[in-house]
């Protein structure tokens, strides 16, 4: 999808993270909007367009509840069942391109970590297979799996994984919206207990409640609104829902094809991108993601880590938030505002140096990819 | 000898119809899958329709029971106090030699000596009267 900047993030609002007990994971959702409202100066009448993300083993999310409870009738709504918000965003990018809603509220809201218990699990990639019987259960599950079969393919070490954790949690400890800020070394890595073998427990997110909303809009109108725009060059996307039909399915080598257009849509190359975020339920997910988006070689993810390139003041800044592995779980959601503060320059000690470009990758499990280019400027 | 499954565990759904016929199949000692009966393909997991031709029609099909180590995990911690007592347990994603790919625990192993590319062969465990889980051993090579 080729956007060259013509839809663009004019609002962010983040709630509070972390064990917000008696909280609804829909109001956490709409007070998140009533902080992007209050940054875009706008109120809730002008938007047009409402795309909530339910929350997984929650109720929350679904549009028609959300619409009703928070006294909204937009011109356009929708849910999507899974989140990481690049989803959310490119339908949003869409309704905006094809005149569906001139200005679009992106929601996600959970109590997932106090609410209901969140059913973690259930069988592992809550992708129909029936592992449960054998017990495959929650997602370090697979991620171990995949993680094993890149050290056996190419000699990766836990070691060499593990810096991803510890790199995760240096940049955590300048963002005051984290929730994991104490020191986290390589020897703490080591020494952490295994979940599943070959991963240990600072490679799996912790669950959190809050709620995380995002305004968008096309960029003849961003021009209106009080802060910097953050603009859409490119939005792409694969599926590879055949699961286990699949060749290779827990390395999704499909994500390749999402980078391929997601650069070509853009008129990049991963040497442009100053700014990567890659949204992580695991660090697996940063491992290959590193290597089908290219930033290394196929299979050279371990020695790339190992030189330090995504931690503070290394080569390739990498989820600057702290990710999901030391900031907050909120579905890939904090990701994108992280982008977008980064890129407005407001991110105090962790600010990287005069960034333009941000990639944004997710996936939803073993199911579908996608990936999000945005600048600070129209190219 | 099928060792007997905890009732406690997640069990797979034997009121499918669609589904059931593999797990007492594997009561049978068999490993089948439905074969379509227009194009060929192997389903799994068992479903309704063929995914590549549509057609409804199949019929359950032994097949080799042998495969290979595509990559396995320890668990080392369990997600369900059904597990508990199992910790540490061996699952592996196998590729079989007959197409499909299956999860199943690695059994009658030392969890060091898994690795990926391990020769395997199925390995029955009841879990009723009738039907039982398809787990893996390691064959020997000789
Ligand atoms: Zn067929």
């Amino acid at each position: 999808m080729r956007l060259d900047g013509s839809v663009a993030i004019v609002a962010v609002g983040v709630t509070e993270q972390g064990k917000l007990p008696g909280r609804d994971g829909d109001d956490l959702a709409i007070e998140a909007l009533g902080y992007a409202l209050e940054e875009a100066q706008i109120g809730k009448e002008q938007i047009d367009g409402l795309l909530t993300c339910k929350a997984a083993g929650t109720d929350a999310g679904i549009d028609t509840a959300v619409g009703r409870k928070a006294g909204m009738n937009p011109a356009f709504s929708a849910t999507l069942d899974y989140g990481t918000c690049n989803f959310t965003l490119h339908l949003a990018a869409m309704a905006i391109a094809t005149g569906m809603a001139t200005t679009v509220a992106c929601l996600y809201g959970t109590n997932q970590k106090t609410g209901r218990k969140f059913a973690f699990t259930a069988a592992a990639g809550d992708d129909g297979s029936p592992g449960a019987p054998y017990g495959f259960l929650h997602v370090s599950g697979p991620a171990a799996l995949a993680f094993q079969r890149h050290q056996a393919l190419y000699g990766t070490t836990e070691e060499q994984l593990g810096h991803i954790a510890v790199a995760s949690r240096q940049w955590a400890k300048m963002n005051p919206q984290a929730i994991f800020r104490q020191d986290f070394t390589l020897e703490d890595y080591l020494a952490s207990p295994y979940l599943v073998r070959p991963l240990r427990r600072p490679d799996v997110t912790m669950i959190s409640d809050g709620g995380v909303a995002l305004i968008v809009t096309s960029a003849e109108r961003a021009a209106d609104y009080p802060k910097h725009a953050v603009f859409l060059l490119s939005g792409a996307q694969q599926t590879g829902l055949r699961l286990y039909q699949n060749d290779d399915q827990l390395m999704r080598p499909w994500i390749a094809k999402v980078a391929e257009r997601v650069y070509a849509d853009a008129g990049l190359t991963q040497s442009d991108i100053d700014l990567l975020y890659i949204q992580d339920p695991t660090s697996v997910w940063i491992l290959q993601m590193l290597e089908w988006y290219g930033f290394c070689g196929m299979g050279e993810a371990g020695s790339f880590l190992e030189t330090g390139a995504i931690a503070p003041g290394g080569t390739l800044p990498v989820n600057t938030n702290g990710g999901q592995l030391s900031e907050a779980y909120m579905w890939g959601w904090l990701h994108i505002v992280e982008a977008v503060r980064q890129l407005r320059g407001e991110c105090g000690e962790r600010q990287v140096a005069d960034p333009k470009v941000a990639l944004y990758c997710s996936t939803k499990g073993f199911e579908k990819a996608a990936a999000t280019v945005l600048a600070n400027e129209v190219p | 000898m099928a060792a007997q499954v905890e009732q406690m565990k997640p069990l797979p759904d034997l009121d499918d119809p669609v589904s059931a016929p593999f797990w007492r199949e594997a009561a049978q000692g068999r490993l089948s899958f439905q074969r379509c009966s227009v194009c060929g393909y192997l389903r799994w997991p068992a479903a309704s329709l063929c995914p590549e031709c549509w057609s409804p029609r199949a019929e359950w099909a032994p097949v080799s029971h042998d495969g290979e180590v595509w990559s396995f995990g320890v668990y080392e911690r369990a997600f369900s106090a059904a597990f508990e007592s199992d910790v540490p347990y061996v699952v592996a994603l196998v590729q079989l030699d007959a197409g499909p790919r299956l999860i199943g625990k690695i059994v009658d192993v030392v969890p060091a000596d898994v690795t990926v590319g391990m020769r395997v062969t199925a390995a029955f465990e009841s879990f009723a009267d009738d039907a039982a889980l398809v787990n893996f051993r390691g064959l020997r090579s000789d």
